[in-house]
């Protein structure tokens, strides 16, 4: 089912839509770890980029058009879990290494064979750099989406 | 905590050590043993970390126990401090989960012929130069370049290739662990992604709770082997930690995805996704074990790179050749990999795959593996402590072997969340108490600092101190810091 978005951060995003999520920063010794939580289980990658972005504090607000890029990605899915965590890491890639920073989702379709998904990008500034890979990776440590009223959740532990 | 206080099926064993008997948790296959002391183990009931150590034990083909490490906390997969070994024989399993994103996190120890005391009017300008010729910050890239067949050479001989660049000694290769490779590495096994993100992050610190530091010995506690080690009281000395950087970040990610349908086609029962994992006699099995040799020997020479640096700082200010100064390496030691080794296992030499997930390996004297110089003293195990307080040097005892799979601790052991720590701590306070302890710092990141403050760590004195008591390895040498670059 195809989640539509908008040319707007996933910040922005989630006060304007009727795709409920959110994310906070989760307890844990050694990493960092966000829980996420979304009314629909597609809402969840939104929810997760948006934590990611917040624990690194990268500026996640709406590029420029101008400066704005389109990244298409198409993942196999092997479930919610697993897609999550390979959404995560695509996203981890692309500012450590194509120096883009996916600030927004602009279309989502998540189904049990496949996740595809047009990320907006902005560029890596130099003020991003030194947060940028501060996280390693996402992990599947203790990761279980679980529907509990009425919202999936889900808790992401990021290797650091 | 009391005796009485103890969870259910956690008996202490004696002052150094705990075991978790099988009924801790359900489907361990054999006990979990935890080496720490009594306030050591209360720390590691707050969280998940027990928990951690028993998800271990049910793991297929585990031999003898799940260990923990007196650094002990809670990581993602095994624990933090976790060392685990698995007999192909018995249907066992190899983890990526076992061996961590951070594929060979290490650390490698120089000495120098340098009085810290008298050179202490030159420690600023050193790691100012040192600061300013090390690319810092995870995701930092710097200028020396690997691609084709130069980072294929790399991937498989490790160390030894930037022997051949010309950056490194040849004499540094006894002295770094496995020779600094590890045979098998296949290069054809890594993705494009992951070879891109290695491409300029070798000779790189990175971030985290990577750093190099400049050190003064406070004191020496076992002569004979200080004096092996070319160790003395008062001694101007180097530590760098650092790991594989996003080429070992990607090469995990992308065997954990093998995993993922290993553990289904292999019919393995996980009680944690990250503990994905296939049989050693597998395909898949094999192929991580070759891939993670790849990272492991990018990692060496990594190191190798950055005491290349190092070196050429300090001969830049203080205008004397790094022979000369005596910056040789001590030791080099890998705290997060899986190696094929002989151990002892029900009475039999059996050669098992050692997990070591933030341990670090401790052979003692007579082992072959141990430098011809060090045979009668034994491996040193370098425990890098957090930026404020010590380091360590121990050396490797027989009991290791007997118990641990001849492994010790890696470090102090994180004891508060990075969140917790950025949300609690202040950074000037930080800076103050650095200050005041007359540690000079350099850091790529405000908020990593604050991450990586002192109370964010256990004490790392404790950590050595049950390890020293347990008879696993014993003190040589502390360190103080003197100056901490980090990431």
């Amino acid at each position: 089912m195809p989640f539509a978005g908008s040319k707007t951060s996933v910040q922005e995003h989630a006060m304007g839509s009727d795709l409920s999520y959110t994310w906070q920063p989760s307890p844990h010794t050694a990493d960092l770890a966000i829980a996420i939580s979304a009314s629909e289980k597609g809402g969840l990658f939104y929810a997760a980029l948006a934590g990611l972005l917040g624990i690194l504090e990268l500026d996640a607000s709406t590029p420029a058009e101008q400066e704005m890029t389109e990244y298409g990605l198409t993942l196999k899915s092997y479930g919610i879990e697993s897609s999550l965590v390979d959404f995560l890491n695509e996203c981890v890639y692309l500012m450590e290494v194509e120096d883009l920073v996916p600030v927004g989702i602009h279309e989502l379709t998540y189904g049990d064979d496949s996740l595809r998904a047009v990320l907006l990008c902005r560029p890596v500034i130099d003020a991003d750099r030194p947060d940028i890979g501060h996280v390693k990776a996402a992990t599947y440590s203790d990761l279980n989406v679980e529907l509990s009223d009425g919202m999936y959740k889900a808790k992401i532990v990021f290797d650091t | 905590m009391s005796k009485t206080q103890l969870p259910k099926h956690l008996t202490r064993i004696d002052d150094t050590l705990y075991r978790l008997e099988r009924d801790f948790q359900k489907n361990m296959r054999v006990p979990g043993y935890v080496y720490a002391s009594d306030s050591l183990i209360e720390l590691a009931t707050r969280d998940n970390a027990l928990s951690q150590v028993a998800n271990v034990a049910t793991l297929p083909g585990i031999v003898h126990a799940s260990l923990a490490m007196p650094d002990i906390h809670w990581g993602y997969g095994f624990v933090i401090g976790g060392v685990a070994a698995f007999d192909p024989k018995r249907k066992g399993i190899v983890s990526p989960g076992g061996v961590g994103y951070d594929i060979n996190c290490g650390v490698r120890l120089l000495r120098s012929n340098l009085d810290a005391q008298e050179t202490s009017d030159k420690i600023e300008k050193l790691v100012n130069q040192i600061f300013r010729d090390i690319p810092v910050g995870v995701g930092q890239e710097g200028d020396i370049v690997f691609e084709g067949k130069k980072m294929e050479r790399l991937l498989v001989k490790g160390a030894e290739a930037i022997v051949d660049e010309g950056m490194s000694w040849p004499d540094d290769i006894e002295f770094i662990e496995e020779g600094g490779a590890l045979d098998g590495a296949d290069s054809s096994l890594l993705t494009d992604k992951a070879v891109k993100r290695g491409r300029r992050q070798c000779g790189t610190l990175g971030g985290g709770n990577h750093f190099i530091e400049l050190q003064r010995v406070e004191q020496v506690f076992d002569q004979e082997a200080a004096n092996a080690f070319g160790l003395a009281e008062g001694m101007l000395t180097v530590m760098i930690h650092t790991g594989s950087r996003g080429l070992g970040h990607q090469t995990c990610d992308d065997s954990l995805r093998v995993m993922r349908d290993a553990v289904t086609k292999y019919g393995i029962d996980l009680p944690d996704r990250q503990l994905a994992c296939a049989p050693l006699d597998s395909r898949e099995g094999r192929q991580y074990l070759a891939a993670m040799a790849c990272a492991a020997n990018f990692a060496w020479a990594n190191r190798s790179i950055l005491v290349h640096l190092v070196r050429n700082a300090f001969e830049r200010i203080l205008g004397e050749s790094a022979e000369r100064l005596g910056l040789e390496v001590v030791y080099d030691v890998a705290h997060n990999i899986a190696k094929w080794e002989t151990h002892s296992v029900d009475g039999k030499d059996t050669r098992v795959p050692v997990h070591r997930k933030g341990a670090t390996r401790a052979f003692p004297a007579g082992h072959p593996d141990v430098p011809d110089k060090y045979q009668n003293i034994g491996q040193p195990v370098l425990i890098p402590g957090d930026m404020g307080s010590a380091s360590w040097v121990l050396r490797a005892r027989p009991k290791a072997m007997e118990a641990t799979f001849g492994s010790a601790c890696h470090g102090a052991g994180r004891a508060m969340g990075r969140n917790e720590a950025k949300r609690t701590l202040d950074y000037n306070k930080v800076i103050k108490y650095m200050e005041s302890r007359g540690i000079i710092v350099r850091a790529g990141s405000k908020k990593g600092l604050v991450e990586e403050a002192t109370e964010a760590y256990k004490d790392v004195d404790e950590v050595v101190d049950v390890t020293h008591r347990s008879g696993i390895s014993t003190k040589v040498a502390r360190m103080v810091p003197l100056a901490v670059i980090k990431g």
